[in-house]
Order: C-alpha cells, then sequence, then structure tokens
C-alpha cells in the first residue's frame, strides 16, 4: 500500500504543491517580520531592551485598546519588549512616587495626568525629555497646542500628549421636545441658557426641585465658567490675576443659579439625590443640561438610560451635544494624559522609541477608534472613520475652543485660594468681590515667599 | 405572657437592626444580576436576572492567579501573625525581665504612628533588601515578602490582645509544667497556646479580614500582574463603563470575592465571640 503511494505520481506533484506552500508562507512570514510597519513618525528599530508600562486602562475596551498598540510597537520596535502593567487610576501615581522616591521599582514609562504633569515635573518626579525631543525632531505642532503646553516645565517638556478631552454641554432632546425647545438648537450663551432653563424647570408645589433645567456647577468649577465670560488666568506679567471683572462677573452669574433655584443649601439637597452613572443627575432625566467632558458620550452610550415622560412611558433620552454657553467668547478646558518617563528608570532610551511609537498618528487612530477617545495627535482625531461620526466632528471641532492654564512656578497650587472661597460665596457668607480680592492677596503674599 | 412579648418585641428590633445592616449586601446581589440599563433607580428585583454578569466579570483578568496569591499571602501572614504575636505576648505576659513594661508602652505606641507614615521609608528599605531571585526579583519589590514578612515580627495591637488574655490564665498550670522541666517555649505552645484557642482564633480572623482585603500593600509592592492579588484585581472594573465603574460587573467581583472573608467569620465566630468576651476580663 504505501509502495503505491510512493510510485503515484499525484503524490510527488501534491508534495510540490505543498511544499511552495509552505515555502511562500514562510517568506511572507519573514518579511512581514523583518519590515517593521510604518506608525508615522520616524523610530529606531535597533533600540532594544524590556520596557515595563504602567497604565491603568483595564476595560475590556480600553485594555484591548492598548495592548493593540503595545502588539503594533512590539513589531515596529523589534528589539524592544514592552510588558503592560495595569495600576488602579489614582493610586497608579502614589505608586509612582513611592517607587521614584525610593530609587527603585518604577516603571520605564507612565501614563501621567497632564494638568498635573508641571508641577511633577517641579517635584523631580519625571524625567526631562526635551533632549529626546530636540535629537528626534519631535514637531509639538502635531498635537492640540495646549496639550503639548501643558508638558511644559521650565521650557522643556516631561511627557508626549497621549489622549485629551474637551468640556461641552450635553442636552436631553427628548426633554427639550416635551418642552417646548427646539431639540435641533441647543443654547449658546449665557443669556440663552437662563431663557431656555425658565422652561425646562419643574419646581413642586412645596417649592422643592423636581427638575433643573441648566446649574452651572454640576460637573464644572467657576473657573471654567469664568473662560467663557472673557477670563484669562494668568496675565501678561505671568502671574495669576484673580481680581478681575470678568471672574468676578462670572462668580455673579452662578450665585443667580444659586438663588434661582432656592439657594446653596436646596441645591446640595436636591444633588444629595444622585450618584454616579446611571444614577447622575443627567441620566435620570432630573437635569436638563449638563456641562461635562466628551468622554461622557460613551457613558451615556453604554448605559443608555430611560426617563420617564409626562404621559407616563418611559424613553431612552436621546441627547445631543453642544458647545459650552459663553458670554464673552465660546471656551472650554481639556484633561488628558501623557506617556512620561519616572526619574531613575534605568531602559530610557527604550522607553523613549516606545513612547514615540505609542504617540505616533497610526497608534493614535487606533486608539481613538477602539475606544472613542480624543487623540492629542490632531491627524488622528481627524481620522475619516471617526469623522463619519457627527457628534464626533463636533467634538473635534469644539477642541479649538479649549485651551490651558501656564503653570505658576512660585505657587503651583494657587487655585486652591479660589477652592477654599467658593463655598462661602455660595453661601453667601462673603461677596464675590471681597472673595477674590482675598484670593489675590494670598496668592501674592506666597508667590512672594518663593520667588 | 408579658415576657413572650417582651422577648418578642426584642427579637423584632433586633431582626430590624439585622436587616438594615444587610441592606447594603442586599443591595450588592441586586446590583450584581442587572443589565447596565437596569442599573438606574432604586428597584430591588432585576427586570432579567443577568447571571452571565458572574462569568463576564471573571473572564477578564487573572481571576485564577490572584486568588492564588491572594491565599498564600493570607495564609502565610496570618500563620505569622499569630505566632509572632502570642510569643511576644508570652513574654510580655508571663516572663520578668528588665525594661519590659518599657518596652510593652513603647510596642503600644507604635500603634498611634499612621501608616502612611513609614510608606516611603519601608518602601526604601524593602528595595535595598536582597530577594537573590525570589519570584524573580534581585530585590524585596515584586515580591510577596514584604507582604509576608512583616506579619513574622508581630502585631502591637494583637500583642496588647493576647497579652491581656494569657494574664488571665492561672500561673499553677504555668509553675507545674516548669517543675515537670518544660522550657518557656514548650510552655507557650503546648499549655498557653491551647488555652488561648478563643483568642487566637480572635487575631486569625482580624488577621485574615486585614490581609485579604489590604489594597495598599499589593498596590505599592507588587509591580507584575501575574503577582497581583484580588483587590486590586477588582479595581479593573472601575473605568470600565466607559470611564465610570461598570457596578454590576463590580459587585458580581466583589461578592464572590467577599465570600471567603465571610465563611471564615462563620467558621470561627463562636470563638471570636468568646475570644472578645475573655480579653475583657480584668486584668490580674
Amino acid at each position: 500500500m504505501r509502495h503505491r503511494i510512493f510510485s503515484d505520481p499525484k503524490y510527488y506533484i501534491f508534495c510540490f504543491v505543498l511544499g511552495s506552500l509552505l515555502l511562500l508562507t514562510g517568506s511572507f512570514n519573514t518579511s512581514s517580520a523583518q519590515t517593521p510597519p510604518d506608525m508615522g513618525v520616524p523610530l529606531n528599530p535597533e533600540i532594544s531592551g524590556d520596557v515595563e508600562f504602567w497604565h491603568f486602562w483595564s476595560s475590556p475596551v480600553r485594555r484591548t485598546a492598548i495592548r493593540r498598540i503595545v502588539a503594533m510597537c512590539q513589531q515596529a520596535l523589534p528589539q524592544v519588549v514592552v510588558t503592560e502593567v495595569f495600576k488602579p487610576f489614582g493610586d497608579i501615581w502614589t505608586a509612582n512616587v513611592a517607587a521614584v522616591a525610593a530609587g527603585a521599582g518604577m516603571p520605564d514609562v507612565i501614563v501621567e495626568d497632564r494638568p498635573q504633569l508641571a508641577r511633577i515635573a517641579a517635584e523631580g518626579i519625571q524625567t526631562n525629555l526635551q533632549p529626546y525631543i530636540d535629537r528626534d525632531g519631535i514637531d509639538p505642532a502635531r498635537f492640540w497646542e495646549f496639550t503639548w503646553d501643558q508638558t511644559l516645565y521650565d521650557g522643556a517638556s516631561y511627557g508626549i500628549p497621549f489622549e485629551t478631552d474637551v468640556r461641552v454641554l450635553f442636552y436631553n432632546k427628548t426633554l427639550f421636545a416635551q418642552a417646548g425647545l427646539d431639540p435641533e438648537r441647543p443654547p449658546e450663551t449665557w443669556e440663552e441658557v437662563w431663557q431656555y432653563a425658565d422652561q425646562l424647570d419643574r419646581i413642586n408645589a412645596d417649592g422643592t426641585i423636581e427638575r433643573i433645567g441648566f446649574f452651572p456647577l454640576i460637573k464644572l468649577g467657576p473657573d471654567v465658567w469664568a473662560q467663557t465670560n472673557g477670563q484669562t488666568w494668568i496675565g501678561e506679567d505671568g502671574r495669576p490675576q484673580i481680581n478681575t471683572e470678568a471672574f468676578i462677573g462670572t462668580l455673579d452669574w452662578v450665585n443667580q443659579w444659586i438663588g434661582r433655584y432656592g439657594g446653596w443649601s436646596a441645591i446640595q439637597e436636591f444633588r444629595a439625590n444622585f450618584a454616579a452613572a446611571p444614577n447622575d443627575e443627567f441620566m435620570t432625566g432630573r437635569v436638563a443640561m449638563i456641562a461635562d467632558i466628551g468622554g461622557y458620550s460613551s457613558i451615556l452610550n453604554f448605559y443608555r438610560p430611560r426617563i420617564t415622560l409626562d404621559d407616563g412611558s418611559q424613553a431612552e433620552i436621546d441627547w445631543g451635544i453642544a458647545l459650552l454657553p459663553y458670554n464673552v467668547a465660546p471656551s472650554s478646558v481639556s484633561g488628558g494624559f501623557t506617556l512620561s518617563i519616572p526619574t531613575g528608570a534605568d531602559q530610557a532610551d527604550a522607553a523613549w522609541e516606545f513612547i514615540k511609537c505609542a504617540t505616533s498618528p497610526v497608534a493614535q487612530v487606533s486608539w481613538a477608534r477602539d475606544t472613542y477617545s480624543m487623540p492629542s495627535d490632531i491627524s488622528a482625531a481627524n481620522d475619516p472613520v471617526l469623522m463619519a461620526d457627527p457628534k464626533w466632528a463636533f467634538l473635534v471641532q469644539a477642541m479649538e475652543t479649549s485651551s490651558t492654564t501656564p503653570f505658576f512656578t512660585p505657587y503651583p497650587n494657587w487655585r486652591e485660594q479660589l477652592d477654599q472661597r467658593y463655598e462661602r460665596i455660595w453661601t453667601g457668607e462673603i461677596r464675590p468681590q471681597q472673595a477674590a480680592e482675598e484670593a489675590q492677596q494670598a496668592v501674592e503674599e506666597i508667590s512672594a515667599q518663593n520667588p | 405572657m408579658i415576657d413572650a412579648m417582651k422577648r418578642g418585641s426584642a427579637w423584632l428590633i433586633l431582626a430590624g437592626i439585622s436587616l438594615l445592616f444587610l441592606i447594603p449586601l442586599l443591595w450588592m446581589i441586586s446590583t450584581s444580576l442587572k443589565e447596565p440599563t437596569d442599573l438606574m433607580g432604586f428597584n430591588w428585583i432585576p427586570r432579567r436576572f443577568a447571571w452571565e454578569n458572574y462569568q463576564y466579570a471573571f473572564s477578564f483578568g487573572m481571576w485564577g492567579q490572584w486568588t492564588l496569591n491572594t491565599v498564600i499571602i493570607t495564609l502565610m501572614s496570618v500563620i505569622g501573625t499569630v505566632l509572632s504575636s502570642s510569643l511576644v505576648a508570652y513574654s510580655f505576659a508571663r516572663l520578668r525581665w528588665p525594661g519590659r513594661d518599657l518596652l510593652f508602652g513603647i510596642v503600644l505606641a507604635t500603634m498611634m504612628l499612621p501608616g502612611v507614615v513609614t510608606l516611603i521609608p519601608q518602601f526604601i528599605l524593602f528595595s535595598k533588601l536582597p530577594a537573590f531571585g525570589f519570584q524573580g526579583s534581585p530585590v524585596w519589590i515584586n515580591t510577596f515578602l514584604p507582604l509576608i514578612v512583616p506579619a513574622w515580627t508581630g502585631n502591637a495591637f494583637y500583642i496588647f490582645l493576647l497579652r491581656q488574655f494569657m494574664r488571665g490564665i492561672s500561673p499553677d498550670l504555668t509553675e507545674a509544667a516548669k517543675i515537670d522541666g518544660a522550657s518557656e517555649l514548650r510552655i507557650w505552645w503546648s499549655i498557653i497556646l491551647p488555652l488561648c484557642r478563643p483568642v487566637l482564633a480572635t487575631v486569625a480572623i482580624f488577621a485574615f479580614q486585614g490581609v485579604w482585603q489590604d489594597f495598599m500593600g499589593p498596590l505599592l509592592y507588587l509591580q507584575s500582574e501575574h503577582l497581583y492579588t484580588l483587590q486590586l484585581g477588582l479595581r479593573q472594573f472601575e473605568f470600565a463603563a466607559g470611564g465610570s465603574p461598570a457596578w454590576n460587573w463590580l459587585m458580581a467581583a466583589s461578592l464572590v470575592v467577599m465570600l471567603p472573608v465571610l465563611l471564615v467569620y462563620l467558621c470561627f465566630q463562636q470563638y471570636f465571640i468568646e475570644g472578645f468576651n475573655l480579653t475583657g476580663r480584668s486584668d490580674k
């Protein structure tokens, strides 16, 4: 039997075809392994090292997305072995600070909170990346301007922007329609949002709040609203300016909203009914318009909240996005993260190559498509697949209104002087003007001690 | 009749209070069985019992490995805590040596030191101690050692608890053993420890609960995910719902993770209560 097979020419033809196929497959595999993918930025595939990368993206979607980027970068940097490690959000930075202070156990790359980066850099926790940036010619213009500016401390960058976001207005189209408002025409100005709230508010007979049209302090602080009133936090002399007409006017405006809903304690009582999503103010339909980061849309998509309509029926909330209502000019604030190298990391060169790869346009598009988070790379944000969604296109447009406050070295936490006074303003204990002047004076005094 | 009424009303009050304390647990069970769209509002009964939440919660992450790690760390720590604390307590309670009371005062004083104060110095210390490649690490960081070894050096609160109990044991028993030629270690092991069973169970339950639920220690000292404990694993659901906690998966996983603590308590609750009653006796 065996003999007969070997004498059959079909056997040799089969072997030849199979062998050729195997060779071809092998050669394809070999060629793909030898040609690293083009990530859209020049990388040095000769660099080698074991890179430990700490992040806090644990959800199935984000974990898969970051693993995809790591896999892409492993191909692009064949000599670099990246181990991605999940650390819980917030605690990731505690663990890093402890490790840097001890001089051992820190990762080679960490996801850092971008608005805090300058302060952290000033404390010596992150490595100055400027020499690498200059050597490899990284162009800051690739990124949204404010995302790059926030990586700077003393003129040098301490991280490459990874993802970002933007504060916008979410409004409940279902409630708009029920109140006789045009669901496709959200309010644009402070005046309009006040008028819209007139139609959306519902106050019970006993004076308690059933529904609020809009309240500015639910997810944002007055400092963001001040920017929509023309406030610039750092003056031309490079120092914080607090006792300005724009800021005091904003505090007065917030106080008008507080008065509208029966005072600070009435609002606190109303807000005590809510928790995190999906039991927050907006998803329960108890607040018709809310300002939050663009990423709130993915939470809305996850929970698909339903509300009870006036006729007793239930309906899934139809929601829209708009720019933050303004008084002087549209403005917004963005948070987000960078990839940074902690001080003392022993694989800094390999870590830098990985950072370049993970923040490249190709990796950023991959991240945005997977997670629906705004990339810091402008070209990635304008990816045609993403731009096909009108809500995404709107968020990209909103990015143009966002800005950041420069770091003030003599007193990095100067905003705490505002935070300490807000509650006293809202309860009527002090007037906005007095609070602003007190805060200004405190900032001047403290910063004078650390010139 | 009046007695029966009194008993009945006492029973009702106690049942009511028990129910009050059970509400969070019942809410956890309810939430763990809801679909995301069912998480809004205050409905106790899920529209559909989403049992798949349990399957899903444990399909993402190295739960088997994390459970094994937690069991190893917990068992080793509990054994270490019980043995070392009881040995030190024995010395403070039954032996006479110069400076004993002063040292006991110093040990008690360490209870006043917040853990956060020693965080960085401890980290620096552990990052310098050689591990000789144990669990693939040259130093103690990224091994179980910082989580287990300190437990073998005693705990001030448990030492205090055990000392109080040991001082209540009749000296006649140990004197008799001494006359028979038993060493102090033999007395501690063969006479004192068996008599201390209720308070040892109390210490073991406290230690078990503390280590099983410890978050900060594993967060700081464990850097490879395959070494993580269950408490670190639970945090992966924090941002699972597009930046917000995925409550249903979080509750499903939390319920399963807390089961061992509940079981240990239920198995040893008799000793636990007894231990507390006995340590409350007057000091002799």
